[in-house]
Formats: C-alpha cells, sequence, structure tokens
C-alpha cells in the first residue's frame, strides 16, 4: 500500500511551514503564560504544547502512511462512529465555560468536535465523488442531510465557532463538487432566509456576542471588552511591536485569553505590523499551495478532502484574526497552529497530513 | 469524471480570489489598526497601567446632639513612591523596609512595579513620616491621607460602625451616611509615556479634594452613658448572654441612645468577631412575649371590643382548637376586670380579648403599628421582623395576643410603644439629627416623620394610664420611679431552648407628657428571668437618670405616690387573694399559721400606714382533729375557688347555679366531718 518512491514525494515543504507556525505559537504562548516572570508565569503550557506537536508528528505520519483511498473505504465506518462520538459527547463530556465539548480519556480531554471536521472531510468528499453533478434539489438535499446530522449535534454542545467551520467546509467542498450555479444561488438565499429563524435557537450569550459585534461600544467593559483589549493590544504594537515579553497589555493581563483564542492579539502587540505580516504571508502560502496540490489531484475524492481543508484553515484563520482585529464577532474559534491547545493541534497536523496524503498519491493529473 | 475541468478550473479560480481577498482584508484592517490608529490605541493602552494617587477629602466629624464628638478624622501621612524615578531600588528598598518595619521583598516589590506611583505604606505617624523624610529619597514622597479616631471608644459603637483602610464607612452611621461623611477625593494626576517610563516630578497636577460634611445625631452622649452603664451591670449580674437598650424621643421619634452588649471598639473593630458588631437592636429579632400584650390591648380599646371594667375570668386555661394555653400563673387569675388582665399581664385574658377582635382587626393593628416592616431608621441591615398574617389561625391569634408566633426586633417596640406615648402617631426612628459643612453652617436637617395616626388620641391616653397602672399596680412595679409616673408592660418570653428567655421591659415617662420611651431587652439571664424583675430595674435606673438629665420637672405632690395607705380588709379571704390586694396596695405581709383562710390582719383594715409596711396575717386553722375541720366562709368565691379551697380541706362540693357564692350549706363556721359534701349556690354577678 506505500513504497518507497512515493514516500520520497511527500511535501516536505508543507511540514515546514507548519513548524514554523507551531515555533512561533510556542514562543508567543510562552510571553501569554509569562515564561518570563518566574513568580506569576509558568512553562507548563509551552512543555505541553511542544508534546502536542510531537505527538501530532506521529499520528500525521500514520495519516500520511496509509493510501487516502483507504479512509475514503471506512467512510460509513468513520461516519457512523463520529456520530456515536457526538452523542457521547452530549451524554456524559465535561463541561467547560458553560459547554459540553470534552471527554476524557484518561487524564487527557479531548475535544471530539475536533476530529469530526477531518471526519466530514473524508465522508463529505465520497460522498460527493459517487454522486453525479448536484443538479437536483434532492442531491444537494442528501448533502444537507449528511452534514446537517453532526453539525446538529455540535450546535447541541453547543458549539457555534465549529458548526459555522462546517458550513464553510460543506460550503467550499459542494462548490467545488460543481454544484449548478442556479442551485447554489437557491441555497445561498435559503441561507439568507433562514437566518432570522436560527437566530432564535441561538443561546443568549451568543446572541450578545454578535449583538456587540455590531455595535462594539455598547458594552466596553462586559462582552465588548474582549475585543477592545484586543485591539489596544494589536494597535499599540504599531509597526515593529514592543518586543517578545515586553507587551504591556499581554503582560499586565489586559488580554483576555491571550495563549488561546487571542493569541494573535500578542503577536500584535510583541512583534507589531510586521510580525502579523509575517503570519498571514505564511498561512497564505499553505493555503495556496493546497490549492494548488488540489487541481494536481488523482480524483475527486482527493481534490475534495483538499478543498475541505483548505476551506477549514481559511474559515479559522478569516474568522480567529478578523476577531481579534474587530471585524468578526467573538466565536471562540483558534488559530490553527498557534493557538495552545491539544486537540487542536493535532487535529491540525492530522488535516496537513490528508492533504500531503493526497498530493504525493497523484499519478494523473487533473487536466 | 462528472464534472467538467472547465467548470472546476473557473471554480477554483474564484476559490484563489477569495483567499486572496480575505488575506487582504485582514491585512488592510491591520495596517488600519497598527499604523493610522496606533498613537491612538497606544496612548489607550497607557492610560490602562498609569495610575493617579486619589487625595482622601477630610471626613466628615460626627457630633451627638449637644456638640460632643464622637467620631473624628485626623491627618496622617502615606508614604508614596514613584518607581519610574527609583535609581536604585534595592538600596532604598533596604533604607525603607527599616524605617517603614516592613519585609524587605515586599517594598523591593512596589518599587519596581510598573506603575506611575504606588502606596508603600499608609497612614503611618508623624516620627515615622519625618524618618522617611530625613531620609531624602529621590521618588519616594508623601501623600496626606486622613485616619478615623473614634475617642469615647466602646461607647455608641452599634450605632457608629466604623471605616476602613480608604475611609470609606464599613458599618453603622459611618456607612449609612458614608456619601455626605465622605467628601469627594482630589487627585495627582502623573503623567507617563508608556514606552519610555519616565515621569518628570514636575509634571504633576494637584487636584483638591472637597471635604465630608459632619454629621449632628440625635443621640445624647450622657444618656447613652446611663444606659451603656446600667445594661453592662445588669448583663453582669444576671449573667445573662447579652442585651439591648433603646432609648427614644415618642414625640419625634428621635434615638437618643442605643446599646448592644456586648460590644466592640470601632478604632479596632478587626480585633472583633463581626458577630459582635451586628446591631441587635436593629438587626436582630426576638419574640416580644407579654410586652406584645400592649398591642392586643390597644386594638381592642380602639375597636371598642373591651373596656376597661370589663371583667374577664381566668381559670388557669383556654383551650383553642383543641389546643390547650395555659397562662403562666399556675391556676389562673380568676375572675379580673381588663385593666387586672393587663396589670396581671394574664394570658388567658389576652386570648379571650383577641379572640373578641378577631383576626382581620388585629393583624389591621399589628401591621398598622408597623410590625412585619422596616422602620425606615437611618441605619444598615434593619431586620423586617417575622409577622405573617396569611398564616393565622385560631392558634396563633391566640398565641400572638400575648406575643408568642410574632418576632419584631427591639425597634419596633420601642416605636410601637412611642405611638401609644403620644398619643397614637407612628414615628420614623432616626439616628441623625442633621448636616454641617466645615464652617458650621448646618446644610440639612432630617426632619422627624410621622407615617399615620395608628390609634385615636382617647386610646392612646386610655391605654397609657392602663400601663401607668401595671407600673402602679401590677407587674412593672419595680419601674417606679418616686416623683415621676410612669407607664411600661414587662414581658418573658422563653425561648425555643428550653430553660433560656429573654426578659424585656418596655414603657415611656412622665405618663402625662412623655419625654422618653425606651426599651429593655435582656437576653438569656441565668437565675431570675422575669422581665419584671430583670429587665425594669434597668429601666427604671436609666429612666430616673435621663428624667434628670432632660430637667424634667417632677409632677405635683398630689400625683406622687401615697406617703400614707388605707391597710384594705383582707380577714376571711383566702391567702391568695389576701396577698394579691396587699402586693396592689404596695404593702408587704407576713403569714403566721397554717390553713387557707386569712383569720385576722394586723393592723386592722382602714389604719394608715406607710407606702411598703407589713400587715401580718394569721391564718385560720380549720383542722381541729383529725377528722373534723371548720367550714369557711365561701361567700363572693367563683366555682374554682371554692371548690379549691374545698378540696384543700377534703371536702366535697356539690354546686347550685353559677357565677359566685351567694350563700351555703352548713353555714360557715359549722363543724363538719372530713369528706362532707358542702352545698353552695352560686349567681351570677352583673358587670357594671
Amino acid at each position: 500500500m506505500i513504497n518507497k518512491r512515493i514516500l520520497k514525494k511527500a511535501d516536505f515543504t508543507t511540514l515546514i511551514i507548519v513548524t514554523i507556525i507551531v515555533a512561533v505559537g510556542v514562543l508567543i504562548i510562552g510571553s501569554a503564560t509569562h515564561v518570563n516572570l518566574p513568580d506569576r508565569g509558568t512553562s507548563a503550557f509551552i512543555k505541553k504544547q511542544i508534546l502536542w506537536y510531537l505527538i501530532g508528528l506521529v499520528v500525521m505520519s500514520i495519516v500520511i502512511y496509509f493510501d487516502y483511498h483507504i479512509y475514503g473505504r471506512f467512510a460509513n465506518v468513520i461516519y457512523i462512529l463520529n456520530l456515536a462520538v457526538l452523542v457521547v459527547v452530549l451524554v456524559m463530556g465535561r463541561t467547560t465555560m458553560g459547554a459540553q465539548r470534552w471527554i476524557n480519556l484518561g487524564g487527557f480531554s479531548l475535544q471530539p468536535s475536533e476530529l469530526a471536521k477531518l471526519a466530514i472531510i473524508i465522508t463529505l468528499a465520497k460522498h460527493l465523488e459517487n454522486k453525479e453533478k448536484i443538479l437536483s434539489i434532492k442531491d444537494l438535499f442528501s448533502v444537507l442531510l449528511h452534514i446537517g446530522i453532526p453539525m446538529l449535534l455540535i450546535m447541541k454542545q453547543p458549539d457555534l465557532g465549529t458548526s459555522l467551520v462546517l458550513c464553510a467546509i460543506c460550503f467550499g467542498m459542494i462548490f467545488m463538487a460543481g454544484i449548478s450555479t442556479k442551485l447554489l444561488v437557491g441555497m445561498i438565499s435559503g441561507g439568507m432566509l433562514s437566518l432570522p429563524i436560527l437566530w432564535n435557537f441561538l443561546k443568549d450569550y451568543q446572541k450578545k456576542r454578535i449583538l456587540v459585534f455590531l455595535n462594539p461600544e455598547q458594552d466596553p467593559l462586559g462582552a465588548g471588552y474582549h475585543v477592545t483589549q484586543s485591539m489596544i493590544a494589536i494597535g499599540s504594537g504599531r509597526l515593529f511591536g514592543k518586543g517578545l515579553f515586553q507587551g504591556t497589555q499581554n503582560q499586565l493581563n489586559f488580554l483576555p485569553e491571550q495563549h488561546t483564542d487571542f493569541i494573535f492579539s500578542v503577536l500584535g502587540e510583541e512583534f507589531g505590523f510586521v510580525g502579523g505580516l509575517v503570519l498571514l504571508l505564511l498561512y497564505l502560502i499553505l493555503l495556496l499551495r493546497f490549492v494548488n496540490f488540489a487541481t494536481r489531484a488523482k480524483d475527486v475524492f482527493g481534490m475534495l478532502i483538499i478543498i475541505g481543508v483548505v476551506s477549514m484553515f481559511g474559515f479559522h484563520i478569516l474568522v480567529n484574526i478578523g476577531m481579534t482585529v474587530g471585524i468578526m464577532p467573538v466565536t471562540g474559534l483558534p488559530l490553527p497552529f498557534m493557538s495552545y491547545g491539544g486537540s487542536s493541534l493535532i487535529t491540525n497536523m492530522m488535516a496537513a497530513g490528508l492533504v500531503i496524503n493526497v498530493a504525493m498519491r497523484r499519478h494523473k493529473i487533473l487536466f | 469524471m462528472a464534472v467538467t475541468n472547465l467548470v472546476v478550473k473557473k471554480r477554483l479560480v474564484f476559490s484563489l480570489l477569495v483567499i486572496w481577498l480575505g488575506f487582504i482584508i485582514i491585512t488592510g484592517r491591520l495596517a488600519w489598526i497598527q499604523l493610522v490608529r496606533g498613537e491612538e490605541l497606544q496612548r489607550m493602552a497607557a492610560d490602562q497601567w498609569v495610575q493617579e494617587i486619589p487625595v482622601e477629602p477630610k471626613r466628615g466629624t460626627i457630633y451627638d446632639r449637644n456638640g460632643k464628638p464622637l467620631a473624628i478624622s485626623a491627618s496622617v501621612h502615606t508614604i508614596v513612591a514613584y518607581p519610574p524615578e527609583i535609581k536604585d531600588p534595592a538600596e532604598i528598598a533596604r533604607k525603607l523596609s527599616e524605617v517603614l518595619d516592613m519585609n524587605y521583598e515586599t517594598v523591593y516589590k512596589k518599587l519596581t512595579q510598573r506603575k506611575a506611583s504606588v502606596y508603600i505604606k499608609r497612614k503611618v505617624e508623624d516620627e515615622v513620616a519625618n524618618a522617611v523624610r530625613k531620609l531624602e529619597i529621590k521618588g519616594v514622597g508623601f501623600a496626606e491621607e486622613s485616619k478615623r479616631y473614634y475617642p469615647d471608644r466602646n461607647l455608641l459603637s452599634h450605632v457608629l460602625g466604623f471605616t476602613g483602610i480608604d475611609s470609606q464607612g464599613l458599618d453603622g452611621i459611618e456607612f449609612y451616611y458614608d456619601k455626605y461623611l465622605r467628601g469627594f477625593p482630589g487627585r495627582i494626576v502623573s503623567e507617563t509615556d508608556a514606552l519610555s517610563r519616565e515621569i518628570p516630578f514636575g509634571s504633576q497636577q494637584y487636584i483638591p479634594p472637597r471635604n465630608g460634611y459632619d454629621l449632628v445625631l440625635n443621640i445624647d452622649k450622657v444618656i447613652q452613658h446611663f444606659a451603656e452603664r446600667e445594661l453592662e451591670k445588669a448583663l453582669v449580674k444576671h449573667k445573662a448572654k447579652r442585651g439591648s437598650v433603646i432609648v427614644m424621643d415618642p414625640q419625634t421619634g428621635e434615638i437618643l441612645a442605643l446599646v448592644n452588649k456586648p460590644d466592640y471598639d470601632p478604632n479596632n473593630y478587626a480585633e472583633y468577631s463581626p458577630k459582635i458588631w451586628r446591631n441587635a437592636a436593629v438587626s436582630d429579632v426576638y419574640e416580644p412575649g407579654s410586652t406584645f400584650k400592649i398591642i392586643t390591648a390597644v386594638a381592642a380599646l380602639e375597636e371598642g371590643v373591651v373596656k376597661p371594667n370589663d371583667r374577664f375570668y381566668d381559670s388557669g386555661y383556654v383551650i383553642v382548637s383543641g389546643e390547650r394555653i395555659r397562662c403562666w400563673k399556675q391556676g389562673g387569675h380568676g375572675s379580673q376586670t381588663f385593666v387586672n388582665v393587663v396589670e396581671n399581664s394574664c394570658n388567658v385574658g389576652f386570648v379571650n380579648v383577641a379572640q373578641k377582635l378577631g383576626k382581620e382587626s388585629f393583624v389591621k393593628y399589628i401591621k398598622g403599628f408597623g410590625f412585619g416592616k422596616q422602620t425606615g431608621i437611618d441605619l444598615p441591615g434593619e431586620a423586617k421582623g417575622i409577622f405573617a398574617p396569611e398564616k393565622i389561625g385560631p392558634v396563633e391569634l391566640a398565641t400572638i395576643s400575648f406575643g408568642q408566633g410574632i418576632s419584631t426586633t427591639p425597634l419596633q417596640m420601642v416605636r410601637a410603644i412611642s405611638a401609644i406615648a403620644n398619643g397614637g402617631k407612628l414615628v420614623k426612628p432616626m439616628i441623625a439629627k442633621g448636616l454641617k459643612d466645615e464652617e458650621g453652617r448646618v446644610i440639612h436637617k432630617f426632619m422627624p416623620r410621622y407615617t399615620k395616626q395608628v390609634i385615636s388620641q382617647k386610646t392612646a391616653d386610655e391605654m397609657k394610664q392602663i400601663l401607668a397602672s401595671v407600673v402602679a399596680n401590677g407587674t412593672g412595679s419595680r419601674a417606679q420611679i418616686k416623683g415621676y409616673s410612669v407607664a411600661g408592660k414587662t414581658g418573658t418570653a422563653e425561648k425555643y431552648a428550653p430553660g433560656k428567655y429573654v426578659a424585656s421591659f418596655i414603657g415611656f415617662a412622665p405618663v402625662d407628657n412623655p419625654r422618653i420611651a425606651m426599651i429593655v431587652v435582656i437576653d438569656e439571664p441565668q437565675g431570675i428571668y422575669y422581665g419584671g424583675q430583670v429587665a425594669a430595674p434597668v429601666f427604671q435606673k436609666i429612666m430616673k437618670d435621663a428624667l434628670l438629665h432632660l430637667k424634667v420637672k417632677p409632677q405635683e405632690e398630689h400625683n406622687e405616690l401615697p406617703e400614707k395607705i388605707m391597710v384594705p380588709k383582707v380577714e376571711g379571704l383566702n391567702i391568695q387573694d389576701a396577698t394579691t390586694i396587699l402586693i396592689k396596695n404596695n404593702l408587704k405581709f407576713d403569714i403566721k399559721g397554717e390553713g387557707i383562710i386569712v383569720e385576722k390582719q394586723y393592723p386592722p383594715h382602714g389604719s394608715e400606714v406607710p407606702a411598703g409596711a407589713k400587715v401580718i396575717l394569721t391564718l385560720k386553722n380549720h383542722v381541729i382533729s383529725k377528722d373534723f375541720v371548720i367550714l369557711p366562709d365561701l361567700k363572693g368565691k367563683s366555682i374554682r375557688e371554692a371548690s379549691q379551697i374545698l378540696h384543700f380541706m377534703d371536702l366535697q362540693l356539690e354546686i347550685e347555679g353559677e357565677g359566685f357564692a351567694i350563700k351555703q350549706e352548713p353555714l360557715p363556721g359549722t363543724r363538719v366531718k372530713k369528706g362532707s359534701i358542702i352545698k353552695v349556690y352560686f349567681e351570677p354577678i352583673k358587670t357594671e
């Protein structure tokens, strides 16, 4: 199922870019957890993040090792297993910050909604590969059903951010699977029209975040506090930043969640516009590279997997950074490879592994 | 491949455009925030960690009604450091820690904080401040702050409360009137720059504070002192757990004194348990017991369901909805007028009164007197009391009539008695009289407030006379003050823990023009626990001293207690009635012989003796041999009394009719065998 010839084609550039971003992330996590101040800070977070990265490398290698078509063959099993795990989370998940997102696996908490994203990418790619063109409402309905069930389970946790990521993944993949323009337009307008209905299903804090996003001055010390503080931190970094460990907003803890969701704010404060731009470029290179792989995938299944991953990363990056600079609502989506967190880092490395997997097994060129 | 390459290619291009667009928007936004708005946001960041040093205003002084200071503020120095100016923090920390008697590490940490200014030590004494001044350290300065002193220490502690390190009122009047006392802080603003962290010393800006207003209380320090002294003595004497006294001007609601013991020294409040900070007279509830009978009585008088001379009969208990409710006196008080019922504090009588009154009227008056609601006194943490009209059934109606099954604060009780004293007006109790500014000008007066007329002037006057006779003739005799007429009522409530009691006394004086209303509550006295014996003497002493202090003139001669007393006739009565009558007439007695009927008295009736003189009672020995007794005269006795007497003599009673005995067979004085049947004829007595 694998030979050395193929393994040699594995894309190491992707791995290097990922590693650079993780390294920058570890540095910033260090600053955010005050590793420079022995009495207030802790080195526990960076140590753990490095450990996650090493575990990620192993898992990534395993993902790369098996031909991605094997994952396709087990699509039904993956799909059902994924649903089962999501149900388990709802039933017995541990609650953090008011949402049931975690299950405990012997001293280590797993966030199954992270892995769910990969499961959806693989199974949806398989589902779409088997379809003729999506031309009828019926086709579209079967796709929406496919993604709708896991999405509802995740929304129930409630994890609005991840549900939206699933939407983005689904949208990107349907789009590239060649949905007819008519249906696409219909779907978008349908989505728009159902927004007011969906609004009623949101929890109060979710509604509040969106309202505050639309009008940040409404509540500068409450729900708007995060965004206001983030913008002050980033803005005060100006062109070159205040230097590592020198960000006053970070060091004096004005920034909230500075090692997870608002890690970009620390980067912006301490490394300035230049630092932010470098990180954005790294992400851009990664995504453009992935899209390039997609055009050259062996088959539609492979191409759709890459598109799914690109949609996922793209959405995470734009929404997370957009949130820190105040042009997106606060959703709690982590910044890929940067934010502190095991489930997220390992899942993202597995996703990168999937892309490498598809890319190195291209014999046939799509066009 | 189902999808045409062309469509896929177009859409890939479109996807790439979307990705580029997203990144360009983010980059643009980043440039906007960091490059265009950078300076502004940098300033906002700096604002967040630049500190202003507040300059405390001088807190207002608290005075008593006669201008005697109760709480004063004095200036003290606070040592401030400006970390950016500190050149050698280690050396300076060493010097400062020595002089200020502080930990070196703590000082060093403060000196190296990333702040424009930081307190090193607050509110130090003058000599310490001078020692620091001598060190002449650049970057270390002084701020003036004020420190609160309570010159009389424990006196009035529960009313005054105390203040915290920032001179903020934390309890009592200090807390309640904090906004007036505190004033507005000024501040020293230090300009700073987030990057260079240099602060030019000269660029500090000083905005002066506006000092707090002085507060004048209604409290009279002298009366407060009397109250504290007497309560303290009583607690020691009776080994009681705690106690409270409230002295109020019944006409205006002005609180003249308020004490709880044990108390604390507000100068060092932190050394006491927060339990002791509690102002029990206002914040804690208790079962008022018999003192609450005043409310029952006054409600019944106002509604016209009883008149002072209506007769009531107490057989020792009354049965309400199958529950047997006992009078405190074993065997009961027998036949008595309404005035006697109040004088004797007869539970059964009050149950009858409440039953005549009915639930609705009774509840109306309880509410009218403000029970179950806060009085609105200007002190924090006032309790409402526990009174739930919806839960009142026949049994509760009966028990509330004598003050059980309802909880009130001492403050609510003293307000209720004041309403009787002042002719029926419910007053709002007030601690504070007014505010003065620094120049001593009165800038605000807290006026007395009457919420409403709860009972008519006539009923109030009637009740005043009844309460006066409770003190003159009844259970409240120990509250009598020579030269003044005193009205009041005793209370003794058993707590839910058996054997523990609350003894209280409530009342006012002088009866005709009440100047002072007072409640005394003694919680868990050991040994004697009756309100009349434990609380009434405290009331009497405070009242006496307070009346003299207020220069209230003693009443005219004819209003005084009579010097000479006419000895009443008690011959032929049973011993119980005889002694009751003597006590009522302010006479003492000695008993000679055995038996239950008084055969002889000395001095004889009609002779004049000084108050408190002894009357010697010789009892008739009815038992003339082992089997024979001499029959007593039962005329005027009730059925129960007659039955009791005969039972005592091993005789049997045959009842004819009902009411009170008019004749008997065989006649009085007849020698009869023990166990004989005595026929007694009874007839009801018409009241009035």
